[in-house]
This record gives C-alpha cells, structure tokens and sequence, in this order.
C-alpha cells in the first residue's frame, strides 16, 4: 500500500548512472545528482512503498540498525521536501514550520500547490503551519503563487545565460565610446574560417599586423566565398573598438588589449552561430576517432596540457571552449582558437614550443598577462567543419605538489564536475535529453588528473590510447 | 544572519567604500530551501523587529547607514501591518532609510490593484533616502521588473510625485540588459537629474 501522505512531485524524472541515481526537473531544469542509498530510497517512492516499509528495506539492504535506517530515510525525504520533490514526509507528526518555510514549500513543489488550491485549510494543518502564520497562508492567492514561482523559474534559468548578459553589456559599454570616423582606406582584410563560419578582419596595418598574424593566422582562408561576420578595428574616443557587422560590439584601452577581444569575440561568435547542446569550458584534443574533454576551472593545468598533447599525436580541436552537438551520440566540434598561455605555463611549455618565451605578451580584460599560442598546422583537423565522438574526460588539476597521478571517478561526480564547467546551455533541457546525456557518459572513461609534471601526465593520458 | 556572507561583504565594503549599505525587505532562504530570489514576509510585528534589528547589526558591523528596498513581489502576503505602516516601523525600529523602488512600488500597485500615490503618501517622508528607476514589462495583464525597458509616462508621474514629496539623496536608474544606444539612458538621466535639481531648489 503506498504511503497516504508523501507525494511525488510529477516533473521529476530519475536517470540510473552506475550504482548512482541523477534527478531532473523539467519544471526547474535542475539536475540534481544522488547517491546509491538516495536512490535506493526514490526508487521505492517511485513503487509508492509506505515510509515503514521503506525503512525496513533500506535497513536490510544496507545492513544497519532500524532505528538508525528510519533517520537516514527521514532525513534524505525532509532534503527532497525541501527542495519540492515531495510533500508530506512529517506528516501527522511534524514540527511546526513559520509563513516562509510554509510558502516555500509551495513555491517550490507543484504537487503541493495543486492540494492546497483544492484546500488551502487542509493543507495548512498538514504542514502544520504556525498558528501566528495561519491566516496569512491560508489566504495566500494561488494564481499569485503560481506567477512568482514561475518568476524563480525563471530568474534561475536567466544565470544560465549570465555570458550573454555579459556580452550585452560590454556591447553597450563599446557602445557609449561610439565616435567613429571611417577605417583607412589602407586598411588589411584578412579572412578566417572556424567551423563553418567565415570571418572578415579589417584592421589598421601597420599596429596590428604581426599581433592578429601571430594568434589567427593558422584561421586563415583564400575562400572568396561570402562571409558570415565581419569584423572591423577602429579607434575612437580613445578606445579602440571592435565593430562586429558595423556595431561595436567590445573595446579595450590599448593595442595590448587587441588580441584578446579579439579572440573573445571570435569565441563568441562561433558559439551562438553554431547550434550546440552545451558549451564547456575545457580544452579538447583529438586522437585518430575519439576525442578527450580537458574540463576545468582556470589555473587548473587544462591549457597547459591540451597545447602539450598537441604536440604529440594528438589533434588540437580547442581550448577554453567544447561545443557538444547532438549527432548519434554527443560529439564535440573544433573550434581552434589560439591557446591562452598564462605566464606560469611558459617555461613549462618551453620543451614543446621553442618559441613561447618570445611571443609577445596581450594583457586580457581581468589584466592577467597572457600569450597566444598558435597550434601547429599539423596538429589541427583536417575539415574545419567536422565532428568527433567522445573517449574520455579528464578533469585537471595541477599542483606543484602533487604526484602525478590520474585516477577513474565515478560517472555521477564526472557529470556534476561537466555541469560545473558549462557555460551554456542554449535550449531548456528535457527529460529526454537528460536521459540521452547520462546514456552518454555512461560510455565515457572519466578521471581526475593530478599533475605537478607536464611530460609525465602526458605520458599518462596517451597511455589511454584511444 | 549568515557569517561566510559578512565576511565577503567585510571585503566589498573595504574596496568599495559605500555612502548606503542596501539590501532588499524579504526573504531568499527558507531552512529547507534556497529559493533564488525575493519572496515576502507578513507584515507583522515579529518581521518588523527581525528586519529592523537585522538592518541595526549590519549598520552597527560596518559602520555605514543602512538602506532597505521594497521588493517587488506577485505574491501580496496579507497581514495585521498594512505594507506602509510595516516599512516605517522597520526602519524606525532599525535607524534604516528606505531604498524606494519606485518602478517596484508601481508594478505591485498594478498588479496588486492600489494606488501607488496613496501608498507613497503613508510613508514617512523622512526615511525615502534613495530611488532606484527603470522601466517594466507587461504581458497581458501582469506587471514584470525586467530592468530592460525605458521609462514610460505612467513610471513619469510617480516618479515625479515622488520628488515632490520627499528629500531624496541619489537616484540610480537601473538597466541589466536590452541596451539601448547611450543617449537615450542619457537623456532618461537628465530628466530624472532635471526633475530631482528642481525639487533640491
């Protein structure tokens, strides 16, 4: 018999992951993963077995006193109530909760809303809501509760999207410095390509010339074919300004600035112009059928190993940036900027760029000293517009400390470790895409690596032969 | 109140020097939830003195004047304070001023169905120390504080029987997102330095 008083809320979909479970909420767009003892506990909700007998499950499963089994499951169901997976776990016997736990709990679970719309008094003893906060809740307008829960919905939804905002603003920063007069008739016009996309620069020549050379020039087309973007730098109040199809679009204070808004802008502009399923911040090499996913922080060492591994037989695709696209499995499409070399990563760089020490130096917006590093042409894909499956992730960490050493993780930690590095997510998620991910990585080898020597962890990853 | 959350604002204030510390009347977290946003408190006697002894112990910690701000809010909470009487009691009780958010205060008349110039005239004149405006969005019949749009000639009027009425010491228009090009938040600037000069006179 299932139990008369915890609810499901109905928008939650539970994905298995080895041993481990991962929630999402259509409603929410919350991927929420959960370890083996949790989803031991959804999957009996999910068979609407009754808190006792779940109890008793979870003791003999898990081997361990019925008394301590009873708070382990209280605690685990009170979390998801919380967060409004479920209601009615305390109930008959709960504490009494104020106004804003009461109304919290309704913004949050659409099951609890529909009760009280039916009766609003009911629920308010169910819950057991203070009698002080009583008659403020239960004259609470569900129509009005609705909207604002909507509004959380999407006020979360909108910090997905926090680099466009960003961009808009830097647009409108550019903007305000918007006196222009023509570019020289002189001016350069180079033409690049990164994955289907064909970009025009117009530049000054004599300032820019070698610096735009010395970070795009493997980018470089002879296509005659009409282009998708077109860049321009001018000068204007002080600023130099970056037009992107004739509108500013971003500016910096100094030719030091250049390089770096202008690879800004190139990464942008390929992400919204080429339809993806996630973008993630990691670098990307490619052996001779699969690629590896470098996902990480900065300082993490992932620059630093995607250009090493270039080096060796594998193929640059990226760095700072993984376009996932949805072909039959989850591929990853090159987007072969030049590699953002901190000053730190230099001399270890030395061994495979002899030149790095004398590349110049670009000053980035948050003012870190940074090289550009150009792949070499033999390490880059064949086709520019191509895509590739997915072998391995690793996630770095470099510390000069540390033993070299990489290390399996379980599917679950590799997925909230992703998520953690995206940087968009274009589309709301669906159950079924969430499903079609964590099939994905199922597939995929995932590992930490902790690395203090560049040579060695190189040696280590390559022993991954794929 | 959350001690990570002092800490962190121990470091913004020593960098940024602020004239105001503000923050908004309401509540983001529940014991069991983070919500994400600002949802409403009743408006009782308890909240005034959690508020207002809040705001005394943020003021006290950092020695600068604190400011609270109106929510805005789909949800009206009905309780024994009217909303007005609710916010001079805080900010009596708290030694706090009142950020108004007049573009909040007029969404919620709209959408909530009363007069936002009679509520603006229960509220203690003294305590209005600063304004924030920006214009709103509609979708059919509702009210949203998108902060992307320009101000438009309802937002005018309350704005300027605002300045009529109280002594305020700074305006900020606000605008998160949809930039227009520069002059016409210039202009919106101008007008609002216009009307506040005129009002300073």
């Amino acid at each position: 018999m299932s139990d008369p008083f915890i609810q499901l809320a109905d928008d939650i979909a539970l994905n298995l992951l080895q041993n481990e479970g991962v929630l999402f909420s259509e409603s929410r767009q919350e991927i929420y993963v959960i370890n083996t003892t949790a989803t031991f506990i959804w999957l009996c909700m999910e068979d609407a077995l009754p808190f006792e007998a779940i109890v008793a499950e979870y003791a003999d499963v898990f081997d361990m006193p019925g008394q301590q089994a009873a708070e382990s499951v209280l605690a685990t169901l009170q979390e998801w109530q919380g967060m409004g997976y479920l209601w009615g776990v305390d109930y008959p016997n709960s504490k009494k909760i104020g106004f804003n736990t009461a109304l919290g709990r309704l913004l949050t679970n659409p099951v609890l809303r529909e009760a009280f719309a039916n009766n609003p008094d009911e629920i308010s003893q169910q819950i057991n809501v203070n009698t002080t906060d009583y008659n403020a809740f239960i004259a609470l307008d569900l129509a009005q509760v609705e909207v604002h829960s909507r509004l959380l919905i999407t006020k979360k939804l909108s910090r997905r999207h926090a680099a466009q905002r960003n961009f808009e603003a830097r647009r409108f920063y550019a903007y305000s410095n918007y006196i222009v007069s023509p570019l020289d008739s002189d001016a350069i016009e180079q033409r690049y390509q990164v994955l289907s996309t064909r970009f025009v620069l117009r530049f000054p020549p004599v300032e820019y010339a070698s610096l735009i050379e010395g970070a795009f020039g493997h980018l470089r087309t002879d296509s005659s074919k009409e282009v998708d973007v077109q860049f321009e730098l001018v000068q204007s109040n002080n600023k130099i300004l970056l037009l992107e199809n004739s509108e500013p679009t971003r500016d910096c204070g100094s030719i030091s600035g250049v390089v770096p808004m202008i690879n800004a802008a190139l990464r942008q502009s390929v992400a919204s112009r080429h339809p993806h399923f996630l973008n993630i911040h990691a670098g990307v090499v490619a052996g001779k059928k699969a690629c590896m996913l470098l996902p990480g922080s900065s300082g993490s060492g992932k620059t630093t190993l995607t250009a090493g591994l270039s080096r060796t037989d594998y193929q640059y695709f990226s760095d700072e940036i993984a376009l996932l696209v949805k072909a039959k499995e989850l591929c990853v499409q090159p987007v072969p900027l030049p590699m953002t070399v901190k000053s730190g990563s230099v001399s270890v760089l030395a061994n495979y760029y002899r030149d790095i020490a004398n590349l110049p130096i670009h000053v980035r917006e948050d003012n870190k000293e940074v090289r550009y590093l150009r792949p070499a042409i033999d390490s880059l894909p064949r086709k520019a517009d191509c895509t590739m499956p997915v072998a391995a992730i690793v996630f770095p960490q470099f510390d000069a400390a540390a033993r070299n050493r990489l290390d399996p993780i379980v599917k679950t930690r590799a997925l909230s470790m992703l998520l953690e590095e995206c940087m968009d997510i274009p589309e709301l998620l669906t159950k079924e895409q969430i499903s079609d991910l964590v099939a994905w990585i199922e597939t995929v080898d995932c590992y930490e690596l902790a690395f203090s020597d560049l040579e060695e962890a190189i040696s280590l990853l390559q022993a991954l032969d794929f | 109140m959350d001690v990570n959350e002092m800490r962190l604002l121990d470091d913004v204030i020593d960098v940024a020097k602020p004239l105001w510390l503000s923050d908004h009347i309401g509540f983001v977290r529940t014991p069991e939830a983070n919500l994400g946003h600002f949802c409403p408190l009743v408006p009782n006697s308890e909240n005034v003195a959690i508020v207002a002894d809040h705001a005394a112990e943020l003021s006290d910690r950092f020695g600068v004047p604190v400011i609270l701000e109106n929510a805005t809010s789909h949800i009206q909470v009905k309780g024994p304070l009217a909303d007005t009487d609710f916010i001079n009691l805080i900010c009596e009780r708290g030694n706090c001023g009142l950020l108004l958010d007049v573009t909040n205060l007029y969404i919620n008349s709209q959408n909530h169905g009363f007069d936002p110039i009679g509520w603006l005239h229960e509220l203690d004149a003294k305590i209005i120390k600063q304004l924030h405006v920006v214009g709103y969005a509609q979708v059919e019949n509702l009210y949203f504080d998108t902060h992307s749009e320009k101000i438009d000639k309802p937002l005018w009027g309350l704005i300027r029987e605002v300045a009529s009425y109280a002594s305020v010491e700074a305006v900020i228009l606000e605008r998160d997102s949809n930039f227009p090009p520069p002059q016409e938040l210039v202009d919106e600037l101008i007008q609002l330095k216009q009307l506040f000069s005129r009002t300073d006179n």
